[in-house]
Formats: structure tokens, C-alpha cells, sequence
């Protein structure tokens, strides 16, 4: 079971989309894939039509595997389950600093479904806590959505930094560019000077397109309904490269 | 994963989608599907299947249409492949698919024949929430005849979605009686089957029960006449004949209750209605095999190996045109329902001196008589035991089937199953050990009718060489296969198996009875 965890600490740069289509290329890929939406605000659910986990509440998500486990539900895709997210999902802190090996809560979690997928992605929420360090320790891949721009390139570098601090593997670390506006110069600049200081900047990068911001009209990943489009096509473009 | 299972529901009626929706109503969800709209004329199709209903009795229908052939298992799943370009009657003929497969299992030597016309429609609904997620998807096949109607619903559970999966179930359940499609499409399936069950009762006199056992395969017998007249397939001569023979065993096994010269009167009947069949058999079993044949001998012997065949298809068009004169003649009309009539009243059956006789003892004491002698046969049989020893084991290995075969409905149904299973798979041996040894003869014969002049006469004395130098070697191992499989046949838990069911004085008496071992027992 390989473990993709679409992670950014800056919020609205893309990454519940790419969760979502990320996810959506695998199944098509014919692996049967698991998409876990670790975000309170649940989006990665509400595109694919499925309602909040009602049972999965409090500290259940680490410490009821069987609760965990019922949550899941069969996506309207082949090959694609969801693990909705719910509002209490946001004090995942508070219940992660109240157990023991805190930061490596998620693998157990996840061991019951081991055999069922063969691809697990993390929809993370845009903080660096409890939580995101239990990501950086289990994931095989972190992708990193960057949209082109001075904020965005500063909160990569804090990222970076962190890894380093807390002796995380940064050649986890897989940074796209994400919403490009290939107009705007400053984009263009922004991701000339990226790739020249991070080597794993991933090739695909994915241009800013309305047929992804329809996403929530459809309520749908972009891939079932704008696939030929060249910005939504870029996403199983991305999904090749990370497998790779 | 806690996923329900899949529940399958078949109505005499389309499904109404709108009746569902309404009950659907208060959970906020709705079917959603194109089900049961009339279906368009590319969807009509033929529901196929053999003489002995293969596909019915396996719990599904075969239905071809324009594009598509299709099997729908009622309880279990709809699996389908492109419809053949060609005209097909036998699974082989078809292109490799899953269906084919599937054909190939249940009936490879039958032809498929139509059953009755159909139109079909097929869809898959969607039971949808208020968010219009998927939460169960249902499987339909809608079939149409005239006026008739019949629904195959299968749902398809979703993870996470238990409730809806059993509230959508319980809707169905409610729709009505589950129905088989021939129920509601009024269809004609076949009822055939060569093995009936025969009713006996264990203190009715032998002649009775004789009687019973001889109409019922008699009606076998004349049930196959029609489908070996149009030659539909092979086992309509097959089935024919194994019927008679069954017929001719048990009269003869049933040693004591006919009288004499009855009996051999109808032997003589039964010699002579068969033995213009004897050849078409004998060719049937050769044409059905022509594949494995050729894999037999390497590729330089295939040109030959063409010639023998088409020698051999000959001597089966020639026999069948003789056979389908025979079934069509008056005087077999006239012999075969005079012996219907003979055995319709016991009591007019000219009698021999066992016909009073209770049944379950006389046949009882019956069969562990032939197993005895089987044992006897079987303990010196080596691997230098002449061929005729071992013709002479087929045949008595033979009459002890027909005979528990005939007794079966007086024993234990378990029992004897089992040990028939052991018998069976002994007499599967010795049937291999005798065909390959009648081929060899009639390899033999074939070359000389061949005239040395003829052209091929060279390659078909090579090929029918190559053939008979395959066909020893194969004999050779199926002796060695015998042997091994003797043992089990004769050895005392098959022993103790044979006497606690039909040695009815001791298991009366609750005695142990002596064994045989493999060094011999006078008692045999």
C-alpha cells in the first residue's frame, strides 16, 4: 500500500483538487484507492457527494479501527472509497497530544486497511501540527501544491526548514506548481527560481482553469467530466510522475 | 470489509420505478435508472438450450441476440459475450468467451436449440441520496414475451452503504413472489433428464419393481427418437442406447423373475433394434475426439490422419441414414411399443420363478453377488493379466453399475453415491483400456479397406500407424491406472462399505462379516 499524502501549509492553493483527481487517476489506473479527507472542512467528501462521518467522532478516527473502517464508503467510481471528514476532525491535536507516540498514530490507523488498497492519499488541512507530522512520518510521497507566487514559494521554504528541524526525510518532498498563470510574469519567474533551488520540483504543473474551480458545480473530480481539457488533463499527467 | 451481500429478486412484472420512488420518499432517496421502457428491435432475442435443459437446470437462461450472447444466472450474475457472426449449435463452436466457457462446462457435447423468443432489455438503476450520491446500484435484465413479463433484479451493495442496501431490499422483497422465468414467460423448458428418479418400494415383488425400472428407461429410450432422427447431437444415440442397454441389463441381471423364454425373446428384440446403431456409435465416439487424435500424431502424420477421418464421417453418414430408416420403419414402431405394453402390467409379465420375490432383499443379494465377483476378477489381475481378462472386468464392472443404478432408489441415496463414485472411477479406466483397444482394431480395419492404389494410401498407412503405435502406448498406462484403482475397489473399507448397505442378513444380525483380502476367498 503506497502512502500519498497532497499537503501544503498555506490554504486555497489546489490541494483538495489535486486530492481528488490524484485519486480519481489511480482508480482509473485500475489501483484500488483510498482517499482520506483529514481536512474538518470536508471538501474532498462534498465532491464526491458523500455526507460527513457521523459515527467517526472525537478520538474514534485513532483509536476505533473497526469505527474507521465503517466509515469508509465505495465512492460512485470503481476502484475509489472515501474516508469522509467530519468537524471534529479539527481537534485532532488535542486527542493526538493526549496519546502515546502521537506522531505516529496514523500508521495504526491505517494498518487495517492495508490489504484493501493499493493506494492510500491524504487530503491533509493547511497547518503544520500533531497531525501533519504524522503525515511526514508515514507517507511514502508528499506532494506539494505551489502556486507560482512570493508567498507560497516562502511557505515551501518553511516547510523545508521544518523537515530539517525535526529530521523528517525531505526527499519525501514532491513540490508542483499548481493554478499557473502563465501570463502573469511573476509566475513564470517564481517558477524558474524554484526549480533552481529544489531538484524535486515535479515536470507536470497544472495551469489555473475554471474547469477545475466547476468542481464544485459538478461535485465530481474534473477528470470525469473535462478530461480532455489540457489543465485538468495535467492531473493524471502529475499522477504518472508521482508514481514514478 | 463489511459489505452485505448481493440479493437477487425476480418479478412477473417490470419494475416500477415509480411505485419505489414513492416508498422512497420519506428517506429522501431516489431510484433513478431507464429500466422497463420498452425495449427497441435490435433487442430481441432467442432463449437457447439443450434436449436435458442444461442451462435451465444450472439456474439460468442463455439468450442470443443481434449483438449479444447472454447468461443470466438467477442467482448469481449476467455474464456475456459478442454474439457469433456464424450459425452455431455446439459450445465449441463459438468464439473464445466467457459464456463459451461457461457453455463448455455445462453441456460440451449438446447442441443448443431454440427454446422461445424474447426481447430484452437490460439496465443498471442507481439508488441515489439527497445529495444524489450512488449509495446501491441494482442490476436488471427485463425480458418480454408477447405479453409476459419477467424481471431479474440483482443489487449490488455499496461499502458504507448498508442501510440503503437493505432498505432498497426490503422494497423489493415486497414487490411480489419471486418467480422463475418460465413461470412468468410461460417458456416450454424441457423436462428431460436420462438419469429419472424411479420410485420402488423395498416389499413390492420383484417383478414390480422390474417392471417400474423398464418403463422408465424405455421412456428414455423414446424420448431420444426424435432428436436422433433430425441428428441434433450425439447424445441422443447415446442416451438411446444406454437406455436400452440399461433395459437389457436388468432383465438379465434381474436373473429369476422374467420367464425364460420371455426374456430371450426380448434379447433378440433388443439385438436387433441395436445393432445398426453399434457402427454410428463407434464412429461418433472417433469424430468427437478427431482433435485429440491429431494431437496424438505429429504434423507429418495430419494429412493421413484427413483421410481417416473422412473415411470415418462416411461410415457415420452411411450408419445414420440406416439407423434414422430403422427408428422411422413401422416394425420398430410396432417392436418397441409392444415392449412398452409388455412390462406396463406386472402382473401380465409371463413370471419366473424369483418374480414374488421382495424387492430390497432380491436386489440387495443381487448386488453384492456381482461385487463378489468383480473382487474375484479383480484380485488376479496383473500386469501381464491377458486383454480379455480385463475386457471380462469392464463388462461385470458394467452390469454392477446398472444394476445398483437400477436398485438405487431401495439403498441409501449417500451410500451408494459413494459407492458408485469409487466404481465409476475405476470403470472410466477400463472404458479407456477397451476404446483404445477397439481403435486399434478398427485403425486396422480401416487400412484394409483402403485400396493400396489410392491416393494418400501411403500417408494413411503412415498416420493410422503413428496413431496405433499412440493409441498401445496410452493402453499401456490406462493398465497401469486399473491396477492402482483396483485396489481401492476391492479393499476392505470398500468391502465393509458393499456389505453394510446390501448385506442385509448380517446387518440384520449385526454380525461382522469376513472380509475379502487381495490373497483370496473361497467364499466369493
Amino acid at each position: 500500500m503506497k502512502l500519498i499524502a497532497c499537503y501544503s501549509n498555506k490554504g486555497g492553493v489546489g490541494k483538495t483538487a489535486t486530492s481528488v483527481n490524484l485519486a480519481y487517476a489511480s482508480a482509473l489506473s485500475g489501483s484500488r484507492t483510498l482517499l482520506c479527507d483529514l481536512d474538518p472542512q470536508g471538501a474532498s467528501g462534498f465532491y464526491f457527494r458523500v455526507k460527513p462521518s457521523k459515527k467517526l467522532k472525537n478520538n474514534t478516527f485513532f483509536e476505533d479501527t473497526k469505527k474507521f473502517a465503517d466509515a469508509i464508503r465505495e465512492s460512485d467510481y470503481e476502484n475509489l472509497d472515501l474516508l469522509p471528514a467530519n468537524m471534529s476532525f479539527r481537534d485532532f491535536d488535542i486527542f493526538l497530544s493526549r496519546m502515546k507516540k502521537s506522531r505516529s498514530r496514523l500508521n495504526k490507523v491505517l494498518k487495517p486497511v492495508d490489504g484493501e488498497y493499493d493506494v492510500v492519499i491524504l487530503d491533509c488541512p493547511p497547518n503544520i501540527s500533531l497531525l501533519s507530522e504524522n503525515v511526514f512520518k508515514v507517507a511514502d510521497r508528499i506532494v506539494v501544491p505551489v502556486i507560482p507566487t512570493t508567498l507560497s514559494q516562502r511557505t515551501l521554504e518553511q516547510l523545508y526548514a521544518f523537515f530539517k528541524q525535526q529530521g523528517y526525510k525531505s526527499s519525501k518532498i514532491f513540490p508542483f506548481f499548481s493554478m499557473v498563470q502563465q501570463s502573469k510574469s511573476l509566475h513564470v519567474e517564481t517558477m524558474e527560481e524554484i526549480r533552481g533551488e529544489h531538484e524535486q520540483v515535479m515536470k507536470t504543473w497544472i495551469p489555473f482553469s475554471t474547469h477545475i474551480e466547476r468542481m464544485g458545480v459538478y461535485r465530481a473530480p474534473a477528470l470525469t467530466y473535462a478530461g480532455k481539457e489540457g489543465a485538468v488533463a495535467a492531473y493524471e499527467q502529475l499522477w504518472q510522475e508521482v508514481q514514478s | 470489509m463489511n459489505l452485505p451481500a448481493s440479493q437477487t429478486f425476480m418479478l412477473s412484472a417490470g419494475i416500477n420505478v415509480k411505485k419505489i420512488n414513492a416508498l422512497l420518499k420519506d428517506a429522501n432517496m431516489t431510484l433513478s435508472g431507464a429500466a422497463c421502457e420498452p425495449p427497441d428491435k435490435d433487442e430481441e432475442g432467442t432463449v437457447l438450450d439443450t434436449f436435458d435443459a442444461a442451462v435451465y437446470n444450472s439456474g439460468a437462461l442463455l439468450i442470443q441476440t443481434k449483438f449479444n450472447l447472454t447468461r443470466i444466472g438467477w442467482s448469481g450474475d449476467v455474464t456475456v459475450q459478442a454474439a457469433p457472426q456464424l450459425q452455431w449449435q455446439f459450445a465449441r463452436q463459438l468464439p473464445k468467451g466467457p459464456v463459451r466457457d461457461l457453455l463448455l462446462d455445462l453441456s460440451a457435447l449438446r447442441a443448443f436449440t431454440p427454446v422461445g423468443q424474447v426481447t430484452i432489455s437490460q439496465d443498471t438503476l442507481s439508488l441515489l441520496d439527497d445529495e444524489q450520491k450512488t449509495c446501491c446500484r441494482i442490476e436488471s435484465v427485463t425480458l418480454h414475451r408477447g405479453k409476459f413479463i419477467w424481471t431479474w433484479l440483482r443489487t449490488r451493495p455499496m461499502r458504507g452503504y448498508n442501510d440503503s442496501h437493505t432498505l432498497i431490499c426490503d422494497i423489493l422483497k415486497n414487490m411480489g413472489n419471486p418467480v422463475l422465468p418460465t413461470q412468468a414467460l410461460k417458456l416450454r423448458i424441457s423436462d428431460y433428464t436420462s438419469k429419472p428418479v424411479i420410485q420402488l418400494s423395498e416389499t413390492a415383488p420383484a417383478r414390480q419393481s422390474l417392471c417400474t425400472i423398464v418403463q422408465t428407461f424405455l421412456q428414455v429410450t423414446r424420448q431420444n427418437e426424435p432428436g436422433l432422427i433430425e441428428d441434433l447431437d450425439t447424445e441422443f444415440l447415446h442416451q438411446w442406447r444406454v437406455s436400452l442397454r440399461k433395459v437389457r441389463s436388468v432383465l438379465t441381471l434381474f436373473k429369476g423373475v422374467v420367464a425364460a423364454e420371455t426374456l430371450d425373446q426380448l434379447k433378440l428384440d433388443f439385438k436387433e433394434i441395436m445393432q445398426d446403431t453399434n457402427m454410428m456409435r463407434d464412429r461418433d465416439v472417433y469424430l468427437l475426439s478427431r482433435d485429440d487424435y491429431f494431437a496424438l500424431v505429429p504434423p507429418q502424420a495430419h494429412p493421413g490422419l484427413g483421410v481417416l477421418f473422412d473415411l470415418l464421417q462416411q461410415d457415420r453418414d452411411e450408419a445414420y441414414g440406416k439407423v434414422k430408416a430403422m427408428l422411422k420403419s413401422r416394425e420398430y414402431k410396432k417392436q418397441i411399443k409392444s415392449i412398452q405394453k409388455l412390462f406396463e402390467n406386472p402382473k401380465a409379465l409371463p413370471k419366473g420363478p424369483k418374480a414374488d420375490a421382495p424387492s430390497k432383499v432380491f436386489a440387495a443379494d443381487l448386488v453384492l453377488k456381482r461385487y463378489k465377483k468383480v473382487c474375484r476378477l479383480a484380485k488376479n489381475i496383473t500386469e501381464k493379466t491377458p486383454d480379455e481378462t480385463i475386457h471380462e472386468l469392464r463388462i461385470q464392472c458394467k452390469k454392477l453399475r446398472y444394476l445398483i443404478e437400477s436398485a438405487q432408489p431401495l439403498f441409501d441415496a449417500k451410500q451408494v453415491k459413494k459407492l458408485l463414485k469409487t466404481l465409476k472411477g475405476l470403470q472410466e479406466h477400463l472404458g479407456s483400456f477397451n476404446d483404445q483397444s477397439v481403435q486399434q482394431a478398427t485403425l486396422a480395419q480401416c487400412l484394409d479397406r483402403y485400396p493400396e492404389t489410392a491416393p494418400n494410401a501411403t500417408a494413411l498407412a503412415e498416420s493410422i500407424g503413428a496413431l496405433t503405435a499412440m493409441l498401445y502406448r496410452k493402453q499401456l498406462a490406462e493398465r497401469q491406472m486399473i491396477i492402482e484403482n483396483l485396489s481401492s475397489f476391492y479393499s476392505p473399507d470398500t468391502q465393509e462399505a458393499f456389505n453394510a448397505l446390501f448385506d442385509l442378513k448380517t446387518t440384520k444380525n449385526k454380525q461382522a462379516k469376513p472380509q475379502v483380502d487381495s490373497q483370496g476367498d473361497k467364499d466369493l
